[in-house]
């Protein structure tokens, strides 16, 4: 289960008394999110990159950047997050010529989209459309087979969860084995905002917590997908690569 | 008698009926219908008389008619002079190695040589009708002056082949016979035909050629020699370094019980593994398996020994000398993860885009002090196979890549030291920069630190720099191979230059003496020199880089920012790659044998290819080739020696060629040497020079072999001691006419009178009798 309100406040209590877990080598060293400012929504889910971030940090290895960094397409940051987010709540409006080149040249270079629709309606999600197929013209936007990577990155997933459930899987365009365009409809980031005390901010629908719980654990799954990309799937393989040459220790 | 009768002056030794008139087919036919119609009309005409006066009538015109036919055909006597061309009785001595085994008396070839000279009368006779021609045979037939002159040296004994290059030299008709004389110990077609009452197709189809008598002379001892011998050898000529090799062997013990002996497997001087033969009743092979894990690419000399039996009279067999070039299938790496980042991201990505490496990872992705809040059956999570990774597969990775990883938590103290070794025995291992990494992983002080190329600082205190920077090579890293991004130094420096910045430092003291520094920090330092950044060392046999940042995934994804690309990304790791794990091809110097394998007497070419430091082909550069031979004394005990140098200078290709011509047999080790003022680079191969060991993989003389050879030929098989005398030949067929002279018979003046009286007489008769 997500962390609650008790468990959190004495989680933070405890991350506070502890040690710091780790010597920071840098800003670069750390994982980061960026949070791509282009229509209307991108500051619509406040604190839920951070509370993700700060999920991702206690239940991984991962040592995180716990603030988003709000980039345009044309941030000369943009390149120091190889995980961009966007999430929208209305109909957006079309990006540039120079923006699409500029995040065709992200996405191709190794960076990777995560596109939250949190938008009451459909507009929103028209313009994704649109835009997806100008960022990635020769292939379309697809659902995930069941056993994408990224259900069992860290979490195995049978669905994937937000705040709301509007759909029962993602779309992706995925290229040179590697997914580079997410887009999810249940609005994923719209069930992890906090309150100063720690409270909800949204209210998750229909399931409350438990689909809450799953939402995280979505989440965990993205930044674990985009920093280990298919490791796991290697894994169904190592025994066999391991087994596949006959090495002894020599006798 | 026709020649007796007209030939007075002896000039003609042959002579034959012909007919000298040169009538076409048509007027004879006409001549004959006449004959015959006159013939039907006389008897025809005379039917009315009494018997007597009709038969004289019937007669003398029958008479009459068979004058003139006579006289219209022209008969002659033709008389000849002729010669008959003398046909070919090939005799085929064995010359293989075999022969030079012991036989009834002396060696096999003694045995035949006494034989010829003893049967030299037969061989005087058989060259009053025929042409005599001695040729050896071994993998083929060659001509041969002088039986006396033959040894025993060929590699091989494939008579069918030396029957075929026979019947390539004669026309059918020119064959007489052939003789073949030989201890049978074919290893071609006939000997490893198996083994039934009927002659083998190759031998059937190689006599039908020959259509003449083919004829076998068994030389060998009575008895079969004493010997154990390795008969066969099976093993692949490359093989996969860290991964199982098999090779297979069979041994063939005759003349022996009771034997028990080692059989052994050896890699240069290092036992591989051992076995023991013991003999069995009523067995004469005996097959052994051998399995080892070539650790190191590279060519190299195995040798496979059974020891010597008691009294053994052919001791050249017991031991097999071959090379196997052990190559590497894939690069294969183990990626091992202290927690997933982007530095890992794009270094995994790299790997997993390289055919060439096969990738095993590991990463950590939950620590000792993560929250769990999901049931173990909701996570991917698998355990950390510390020991199966360190320690059970180990030896079969070609490089160790620890990435932000710390051992501590894992139970892993145990297997550093196995680390340690794998490095000093050859593996590469990369140790990347990271808040788990170096003294802040606890490396210091262990196995690891023994190896790492930089010095690491206790715990405690200041151990990372978290400041922004662009590292700067060092005049080495200027032109190493891990940091040459261009061959040409200025070219790499600006390329260096407009990398983007690195983030973030492993504080370290400084360096190994034995380490070189390629790129370097341009503001910290280190043991009073700027600090390390990439560093290189080679341990032991093997090689280890330390790379004190975590930040170089900037060079793939932020380079793409400004316009570039993760080229120079891709470059660098891929030249540390293979530089780790010590590619052939980053050699400055290589040589190379033309060959693995050369009979004694044959030409070595030797070809090596020097580069300078700025990897591009040493021009005029002195080499000096170390030739060195190892062999086994007669003890059993191996031996080596340097037996030549050769010295030259490289090409304008940075190549230079040399030949060498070994005089003896063994395993050979060349080493090229080049100085190059600061260092003295080197590289070796190495090859066999033996003789084909098939020949004496068998070494009982095999009558059955030749047995089936005269039965598809229809000839004998005989011994040593029935000789040469009464073989059957085929007589010559083609004769040569010299002169000529036809004698013509109807000419004769006493047929012109018989031809005038028989008719005369017919009509004086007819008269008389009142016919007319």
């Amino acid at each position: 289960m997500s962390l609650q309100r008790r468990q959190f406040l004495a989680t933070a209590a405890l991350g506070a008394l502890a040690a710091p877990r780790a010597l920071a080598m840098g800003a670069d060293a750390e994982v980061g999110v960026g949070l791509l400012q282009h229509g209307e929504g991108f500051d619509s889910r406040p604190g839920a990159v951070e509370q993700l971030m700060w999920e991702v940090s206690k239940r991984t290895s991962i040592d995180v950047r716990e603030r988003p960094r709000v980039v345009t397409p044309d941030d000369p940051d943009l390149f120091r997050f190889p995980l961009l987010v966007w999430i929208g709540a209305a109909e957006a409006p079309p990006l540039s010529a120079d923006a699409v080149r500029r995040l065709r040249r992200y996405l191709r270079s190794g960076g990777m989209l995560y596109i939250d629709d949190a938008s009451p309606g459909d507009a929103f999600d028209a313009s994704v459309r649109a835009e997806v197929a100008r960022l990635w013209p020769d292939q379309p936007l697809v659902p995930l087979d069941a056993d994408h990577t990224l259900y069992r990155s860290f979490f195995l997933i049978e669905r994937p969860e937000g705040r709301v459930r509007r759909r029962a899987d993602l779309e992706g365009v995925t290229f040179d084995d590697r997914t580079l365009i997410l887009y999810g409809r249940n609005d994923l980031f719209g069930a992890f905002g906090r309150d100063p005390l720690g409270g909800w901010v949204l209210p998750v629908i229909p399931d409350g917590n438990r689909q809450r719980e799953m939402a995280f654990r979505l989440g965990i799954n993205l930044v674990m997908y985009a920093t280990c990309l298919n490791y796991k799937r290697d894994q169904v393989h190592t025994t066999a690569i391991l087994r596949r040459r006959r090495w002894r220790v020599s006798q | 008698m026709l020649r007796t009768w007209f030939d007075s002056g002896g000039d003609f030794n042959a002579a034959h009926l012909v007919l000298l008139s040169d009538w076409g087919l048509l007027a004879l036919l006409a001549v004959a219908l006449l004959v015959l119609g006159g013939l039907a009309l006389s008897w025809h005409n005379t039917r009315e008389l009494t018997g007597r006066r009709r038969w004289t009538l019937r007669g003398l015109r029958a008479a009459a008619v068979g004058l003139l036919v006579l006289l219209f055909l022209q008969p002659g006597v033709r008389l000849e002079n002729v010669t008959r061309v003398r046909n070919h009785v090939a005799v085929l001595i064995d010359a293989s190695r075999s022969m030079g085994l012991p036989g009834e008396a002396g060696t096999r070839l003694d045995d035949v040589k006494a034989l010829l000279a003893r049967e030299a009368s037969v061989i005087d006779a058989w060259k009053q009708d025929h042409q005599v021609d001695f040729f050896t045979v071994t993998d083929q037939a060659r001509p041969l002056a002088d039986p006396a002159t033959v040894a025993a040296e060929g590699d091989a004994t494939r008579l069918l082949s030396g029957l075929e290059d026979v019947a390539a030299r004669f026309r059918p008709e020119e064959m007489a016979a052939v003789v073949v004389l030989s201890d049978g110990a074919d290893n071609g077609a006939l000997g490893e035909a198996p083994a039934v009452d009927e002659a083998p197709p190759a031998a059937v189809a190689v006599a039908r050629r020959l259509q003449a008598p083919i004829h076998a002379i068994f030389t060998g001892p009575k008895d079969p020699p004493r010997d154990v011998a390795i008969s066969r050898v099976a093993y692949d000529d490359f093989a996969f370094v860290r991964n199982a090799v098999s090779i297979e062997a069979e041994i063939t013990v005759q003349g022996y019980q009771d034997l028990v002996l080692p059989v052994t497997l050896r890699r240069g001087d290092t036992i591989l593994g051992q076995r023991s033969l013991t003999t069995e009743p009523g067995q004469d092979r005996y097959a052994f398996d051998f399995e080892f894990v070539p650790d190191k690419t590279g060519k190299d000399v195995f040798t496979l020994e059974v020891g010597q039996a008691p009294n053994e009279e052919i001791r050249d067999n017991n031991r097999r000398q071959f090379v196997i070039r052990i190559i590497r299938d894939k690069i294969r790496v183990l990626q091992v993860v202290g927690r997933p980042s982007w530095d890992v991201r794009f270094l995994r990505k790299l790997l997993k885009k390289n055919p060439n490496v096969d990738l095993i990872s590991f990463f950590i992705l939950r620590t000792g002090a993560s929250i769990d809040v999901a049931r173990r059956d909701e996570l991917s999570l698998i355990p950390f196979p510390t020991q199966e990774l360190f320690e059970e597969q180990l030896g079969s990775f070609d490089l160790i890549i620890f990435q932000n990883f710390t051992y501590r938590g894992y139970q892993m103290i145990q297997y550093l030291p196995l680390i340690r070794e794998y490095v000093r025995e050859g593996g590469g291992f990369v140790m990347i920069g990271g808040d788990l990494s170096f003294t802040s992983g606890g490396y210091a002080g262990t196995p690891i630190a023994d190896f790492l190329p930089v010095e690491l600082p206790p715990e405690g205190g200041d151990l990372i720099d978290e400041g922004r920077f662009r590292p700067t090579l060092t005049e080495a890293g200027r032109r190493h191979p891990i940091t040459a991004l261009s061959l040409v130094p200025e070219e790499n420096d600006k390329l260096w230059a407009g990398l983007p910045e690195l983030s973030g430092v492993n504080r370290v003291l400084g360096v190994r003496e034995d380490a070189v520094v390629l790129a370097q920090h341009p503001a910290r330092e280190a043991g009073g020199a700027p600090a390390p950044v990439v560093v290189a060392r080679e341990f032991g046999q093997g090689r280890v880089l330390a790379v004190t940042t975590d930040s170089t995934w900037s060079w793939a994804f932020q380079a793409a920012a400004e316009g570039g690309d993760n080229r120079h990304y891709y470059k660098l790791w891929g030249n540390a790659i293979r530089w780790l794990i010590q590619d052939p091809a980053l050699k400055p110097v290589r040589i190379e044998a033309d060959r693995d394998r050369y009979p004694l007497g044959a030409e070595v070419t030797l070809m090596t290819r020097v580069v300078g430091s700025d990897w591009a082909p040493a021009v005029d550069t002195p080499v000096t080739i170390e030739v060195r031979r190892a062999w086994f004394d007669a003890g059993g005990l191996r031996q080596t020696a340097v037996v030549t140098l050769l010295e030259g200078r490289t090409s304008e290709n940075g190549e230079y060629l040399a030949r060498y011509q070994p005089v003896e047999g063994g395993a050979y080790t060349v080493t090229a040497r080049v100085d190059r003022g600061t260092d003295v680079v080197t590289d070796e191969d190495v090859f066999v020079v033996a003789p084909d060991p098939v020949e004496l993989r068998g070494t009982a003389a095999r009558s059955d072999t030749l047995r089936a050879l005269v039965q598809a030929g229809g000839g004998e098989l005989r011994t040593l001691d029935q000789g040469l005398d009464g073989l059957e030949r085929v007589e010559p067929a083609v004769v040569k006419v010299n002169r000529r002279k036809d004698v013509p018979l109807w000419s004769s003046g006493w047929l012109l009178l018989l031809a005038v009286l028989f008719p005369s007489v017919e009509w004086f008769l007819r008269r008389r009798w009142g016919l007319l």
